[in-house]
């Protein structure tokens, strides 16, 4: 596939953005990414979790469906802000039937409490790239500190979109007891550990305002 | 995509390996002694009976266009001081600084697993600093490029740290443990006393995942899965180089963060699903690098494309299902692929070449009437 083609198939699979782009660029910091508002980039974003099942093997689960909001500051990484919001009816297993069943009453009940949040405390940079993300996560309604170590890969102008891009990897991880989800423990570990691979692009949507919401004030 | 032809297929490839033609009191042997581990036990003695069942390969392949950078099976040793530490995704590198042969100093680059697998052992950025001494075990990379795949950190103080068995004391502190208890505590399920048995297992397909992951312009490490696919297992604790895995997937069944990126994946340019509706792995031998931890080679093929392959495999547990009796073994298999072997090469500029793989899966034994139907 040559360049021309390459730039056709990213446009054509770019989610575009409701435009609310009120979020002028504040510092260019040469090729990197300037300070403002990110909106989740869904193409590029994944949310996978495991725990040990039986002692024999470490299932890789997905939540498929993720949206949040970043206040990047590119000068001082601990003055940024992360709400996110998880649809609790989104895990994907590979079964059927284990899907239903993580979204029934017997684990998430996602009819009476459809979204998983986090909201940031604040971010302790531990150097350039790297820092623990202190926050609240509820899940089920039942809020709980976590605590994500944080990377931050990279972030320029994309070439192609000619809108910056953030990078970031996380991983942490949490007791599952803790929020009501405490069936087959220990039989099936009580410990989920969370790798989270996470894309941003410049500029509010309003899907990214709505996660911000739902997250720090539960609308 | 015909279930029943790709087990029929994978029966008559593995056929040849059966077990049931030893002698009774060679598989009496074995069952004794195949037992999963429990602490306090003479571990060493069980568990070097137990994972020669994944064989242990004589063959290492003349040539790699796979596995990109490690020799299969080939273990090597290298002591150095530590130079660099890049921890992140796909994977967790150390750069170690060592006296070469000739006298002077050269840099070493060793890789190790993803840092979700690496969190789940305790082995966290702050285990290894720049400044310590190291002597690694490991598999080499090929045709000398100075690279090795982690087995087993021992550091100048003492501490023995493995990516799949955590941090111990020593070495037989790190040898008395599984993967599993850095994690978490078994349950009933696999309250010991059970054993497990030579011959075919099946795919437990209700917990079994096939993930991959790549670097994206460098800021993220998208995790892809493949959904659908079948595997069979032959433990052969008799003659462990005729054990198998092999397994094959429904191409069309590849999951990514949105359809339409899934659409295109699923396309001419990159896995022609209509054309190569399956991907397999036929294995071709096995050789331990640990009593839990070994290398299996096999025959990968993507898109039509058959390239030699070599998983890092980590066994968790073996043990009888005491729910319905059936005898299980769970393990983690990761490796390293290029996707340009494949004839995968576009977005070269964006996506990298290597793709880790990282599997999780469980085996249940066959049933027997499975297995008679199966001859």
């Amino acid at each position: 596939m040559n360049r021309k083609t390459f730039i056709a198939a990213t446009a054509a699979l770019v989610i575009v953005g409701c435009g609310q782009n009120d979020n002028p660029v504040t510092d260019s910091g040469g090729d990197g990414a300037p300070s403002g508002r990110y909106a989740v980039d869904r193409l590029h974003t994944y949310l996978s979790f495991s725990y040990l099942h039986q002692g024999l093997s470490y299932p890789l689960l997905r939540a498929t469906d993720v949206m949040g909001e970043l206040q990047f500051d590119s000068e001082d990484m601990s003055n940024s802000i992360i709400d996110v919001s998880v649809a609790a009816a989104s895990i994907r297993t590979n079964v059927e039937h284990f899907d239903k069943e993580l979204a029934s009453r017997k684990f998430f009940n996602a009819d009476k409490y459809p979204y998983m949040t986090f909201s940031t405390d604040h971010f302790e940079a531990t150097s350039d790239n790297e820092g623990v993300l202190h926050g609240n996560v509820t899940i089920k309604g039942i809020t709980k500190p976590l605590e994500l170590v944080v990377t931050f890969n990279d972030g320029f102008v994309h070439p192609v979109l000619e809108v910056p891009v953030l990078g970031f990897s996380a991983t942490g991880s949490l007791s599952r007891s803790d929020f009501g989800l405490d069936r087959f423990v220990p039989v099936v570990s009580d410990t989920v550990v969370l790798n989270i691979e996470v894309e941003f692009r410049h500029g509010s949507t309003d899907e990214s305002l709505a996660a911000a919401s739902i997250a720090r004030d539960g609308v | 995509m015909n279930i029943i032809a790709r087990k029929r297929l994978l029966t008559e490839i593995t056929h040849d390996y059966r077990l049931d033609r030893e002698p009774p009191e060679a598989q009496a042997l074995i069952c004794a002694t195949i037992k999963p581990w429990n602490k306090g036990d003479t571990m060493l003695s069980r568990l070097f009976l137990l994972f020669p069942l994944l064989a242990a390969s004589q063959t290492i392949h003349a040539h790699h266009a796979f596995a990109a950078d490690y020799e299969a099976g080939k273990a090597g040793n290298v002591e150095g001081t530590i130079t660099e530490i890049i921890y992140k995704n796909p994977h967790a590198r150390y750069y170690i600084e060592v006296d070469s042969a000739g006298g002077g100093k050269e840099i070493w680059d060793l890789q190790t697993m993803n840092l979700m697998m690496l969190g789940r052992v305790g082995w966290t950025k702050d285990t290894l600093k720049v400044g310590d001494k190291i002597s690694v075990d490991g598999i080499l990379g090929r045709n000398n490029t100075k690279r090795m795949s982690i087995n087993v950190v021992t550091h100048e103080d003492g501490r023995v740290i493995s990516p799949q068995r955590g941090i111990a004391e020593s070495n037989a502190d790190l040898n008395a443990r599984t993967s599993l208890e850095a994690d978490t505590p078994r349950g009933e399920f696999i309250s010991l006393a059970a054993n497990i048995s030579p011959g075919d297992y099946e795919l437990e397909d209700n917990h079994a995942y096939l993930g991959f992951s790549y670097d994206h312009m460098g800021l993220s490490n998208p995790q892809l899965q493949f959904t659908e696919f079948d595997a069979t297992l032959i433990l052969d604790g008799n003659n462990m180089a005729n054990s198998r895995v092999d397994i094959a997937v429904n191409a069309a069944s590849i999951v990514a963060a949105v359809p339409e990126f899934e659409a295109r994946l699923r396309g001419e340019e990159f896995l022609n699903v209509e054309q190569h509706p399956e991907i397999s792995f036929v294995s071709t031998g096995y050789s331990e690098t640990s009593d839990t931890t070994g290398t299996l080679q096999g025959d990968l093929t993507i898109a039509g494309i058959t390239k030699p392959a070599t998983l890092t495999v980590s066994i968790h547990a073996a043990a009888m299902n005491q729910l319905n009796k059936r005898e299980m073994i769970g393990f983690a298999a990761n490796g390293t692929i290029s996707r340009s072997a494949y004839g995968m090469s576009d977005f070269a500029d964006w996506v990298a070449d290597d793709l880790e793989l990282n599997i999780q899966v469980e085996f249940q034994k066959a049933r027997e009437s499975k297995t008679e139907a199966g001859r």
